[in-house]
């Protein structure tokens, strides 16, 4: 199964390098986007979900505040605001669901570029046969100063991929405002009250170490798969960021509108109610008049 | 709170994934097949961590010595260089780590022959070449050629291991070179064969090939001519002083593995197993072959002419099958090849097989990757000696 896995995208990456004029970086950066395209859909229900858990905190924080010691009713009022307490954590979900990819693609990397004679026979085994791989060799395994079966040696690409992960991770943060609770205690205060907002923003600091430091020992194919991935997750995270922003925007523009035509309604119903009031005291007062000059009139005719 | 503890749970098990994965992905992984030599008695045989003197007239299963580096995690995969009571091996590398500028450091590791175990090194150069060594050393007037897996073709010092030159073609050198006349032939996947002056390391000549070649160039100095198969499924013949190309040969598939000269007549096989004679001079391109046969697998290792017999190993890394066939070369009455016997193995021989006074030696690796070293009668094909690690 974990074989088949790894032939599959040995042959993917063969079709992209044919593809793609015998290149392999090119072949390595379409895999890659390839990738976060088919990804798309969950990173970006991640994105937003972990935009708008964050957003939720303020609330969050009032809940976990009320009812301390009533856990089934704070997971009730959760419940009721739209929030899961795992679901900030599963913002790693798209990195995970990469995992088996990027272990694969090691090693999809290791048959195409370390080129061992073994390696190469097991290429040859294994792609499809309509592949010409006699006029497809040597595989070009070089880039800039990098062999790209091999770490780099000055350290740039895991300085890259500790830096991309970072900003791509930042972005997935709430802007200030946002973290801000309902009493208006900044950002600090209140990620001390929320062990959530805390390990996410401590994961912001230790997975781009992480994989910054594993960069170092991983061939630099990786490390490129890496920074790409990562740059089309800042993209991403702009996009998802500016479209929330725009969709809250325009809602808080809807809700303002809203509360404007309410309240005319209201203003409108007042001013109704005051005319037809002040109609109603004149007909009575005019009726009361008729009343008296008649009971006149007919004194007059008495007499 | 329950939802804390959750989420604490939650991260340990993503950072314990995460860091399986990426140290997973930190391992420098690369076997080979195993390298065969001989010196006509012994058997030498380099596998993973040792490489190994076996003698197949004494003792059953006698090993004379084992040597293994002082470094831990070398390994070796190219065959043995033997020449004059000397041995000398390139090793697989170790990793430099992430402070040492990457890539490996690779031994070029020089012994006698003697019977002790283990054996006392000459010298080993660990600062000449940051390439593997799948090939064959190529030892000749006191000095030592070889090629690495990161492009270079490097002379030593045979007495000191001092690097005398280097040239850097565009890929990787796998295959050993061959030697005449004061020149060195050697090949590269960069679709190239060049001649170099073996003091100087100048280029004397280079002639580009349509593919990758692995194989040694052959040389045949009574025609000036030499030898060379590429993965085009072409063996080319050129002139040895000038790079001329004179003829060429066609076949299926992949030429891997060095032809065999014997009578005025080139074997060379492919990786289709076809097995193809034709005359080592006097032809052309459209001449067709003298006799044609086919072996049950791809060959990649050399082929091997031994008292007018020829033997051919083939091989299957995917279902763990090889052969090993023997032809009499004048076996017919009209003068052609007669298969004399073919014997199977359990793991594909990728290994050059070698010609002992016990027998014809194959080694390989089973589908457990455990070495295997197996002599056969060349009259019979019956195995007379085997050795694996296990049976010590």
């Amino acid at each position: 199964m974990w074989q088949a896995f790894i032939d599959f995208m040995l042959n993917i990456m063969m079709y992209l390098y044919q593809g793609l004029g015998n290149n392999f970086l090119f072949a390595l950066v379409a895999f890659t986007v390839l990738t976060r395209v088919l990804l798309l859909p969950l990173n970006l229900r991640q994105q937003r979900s972990t935009i708008r858990m964050q957003e939720l905190q303020p609330q969050v924080q009032a809940i976990q505040k009320k009812y301390r010691d009533n856990q089934q009713k704070m997971m009730e009022e959760f419940q009721k605001i739209g929030y899961n307490p795992t679901e900030p954590l599963m913002g790693c979900l798209p990195l995970l669901v990469q995992m088996p990819i990027f272990f694969a693609l090691y090693r999809v990397i290791i048959i195409m570029l370390e080129s061992t004679p073994e390696s190469l026979l097991t290429l040859k085994e294994t792609i499809d046969p309509s592949f010409d791989l006699a006029t497809m060799l040597p595989i070009d395994n070089t880039f800039l100063w990098m062999n790209l079966s091999l770490p780099d040696p000055y350290f740039v690409l895991p300085v890259l991929v500790a830096g991309s992960m970072f900003v791509s991770q930042k972005l997935l943060m709430p802007p200030k405002k946002a973290a801000e609770d309902s009493k208006g205690r900044n950002k600090k205060g209140a990620e001390q009250d929320d062990p959530a907002a805390q390990m996410q923003r401590s994961m912001q600091y230790t997975m781009p170490l992480m994989f910054g430091f594993f960069a170092m020992s991983f061939n630099s194919g990786l490390g490129i798969y890496f920074v790409v991935s990562n740059l089309i997750g800042m993209a991403q995270g702009f996009f998802v960021r500016r479209t929330m922003a725009q969709a809250r925007a325009e809602s808080e523009v809807r809700r303002k509108a809203n509360i404007e035509a309410a309240a005319r309604l209201e203003n409108d119903d007042n001013n109704n109610g005051k005319k037809s009031e002040s109609k109603t005291k004149k007909l009575t007062d005019s009726v009361e008049k008729n009343k008296k000059s008649n009971k006149k009139s007919k004194k007059k005719g008495k007499r | 709170m329950f939802a804390k503890q959750q989420q604490k749970k939650l991260l340990f098990v993503f950072i314990l994934v995460s860091f399986l994965f990426l140290t997973g992905c930190g391992v420098q992984e690369s076997g080979n097949w195993p390298g065969l030599e001989t010196d006509g008695e012994r058997v030498y045989v380099a596998y993973q961590d040792s490489v190994v003197a076996l003698d197949p007239t004494g003792p059953e299963n006698r090993v004379v010595w084992s040597y293994s580096s002082e470094t831990a995690g070398v390994n070796f995969y190219a065959p043995p260089s033997i020449k004059d009571g000397n041995l000398v091996v390139g090793d697989n590398g170790i990793s430099a780590g992430i402070f040492q500028g990457g890539g490996f450091i690779v031994g070029i590791h020089s012994m006698p022959l003697g019977d002790t175990n283990p054996p006392t090194t000459n010298w080993i150069a660990d600062d000449v070449v940051s390439g593997r060594v799948y090939a064959e050393a190529l030892q000749v007037d006191g000095k030592i050629f070889f090629g690495t897996a990161d492009n270079h073709f490097v002379a030593l010092d045979a007495t000191d291991g001092t690097k005398i030159w280097d040239f850097m073609t565009g890929n990787s050198v796998w295959a050993q070179p061959s030697y005449a006349n004061g020149h060195v032939y050697f090949t590269s996947l960069d679709k190239t064969i060049y001649s170099a002056d073996a003091d100087t390391g100048e280029i004397i000549w280079q002639a580009a090939l349509s593919g990758a070649s692995t194989g040694t160039p052959v040389i045949n100095e009574e025609a000036n001519l030499l030898y060379i198969g590429s993965f085009e499924g072409i063996l080319y013949a050129f002139d040895l002083t000038t790079g001329e190309e004179k003829w060429t040969a066609q076949t299926d598939d992949w030429v891997w593995s060095t032809p065999a000269l014997h009578n005025n007549t080139v074997y060379f096989g492919d990786m289709a197993g076809n097995i193809i004679a034709i005359e080592a001079e006097d032809r052309t391109d459209e001449t067709p072959p003298i006799w044609q046969e086919q072996v049950p697998e791809s060959i990649q290792a050399k082929l091997l002419i031994h008292n007018d017999t020829l033997f051919v190993a083939s091989g299957d890394v995917s279902n763990n099958v090889g052969h090993l066939t023997a032809y009499k070369l004048d076996g017919s009455d009209d003068g052609q090849p007669v298969q004399l016997w073919q014997a199977t193995t359990n793991g594909a021989i990728s290994a050059n097989p070698v010609a002992t006074s016990s027998g014809i030696a194959v080694a390989f690796a089973d589908a457990d990757g455990v070495l295997q070293v197996v002599v056969y009668d060349m009259e019979s094909g019956n195995d007379v000696w085997s050795y694996t690690p296990s049976t010590e």
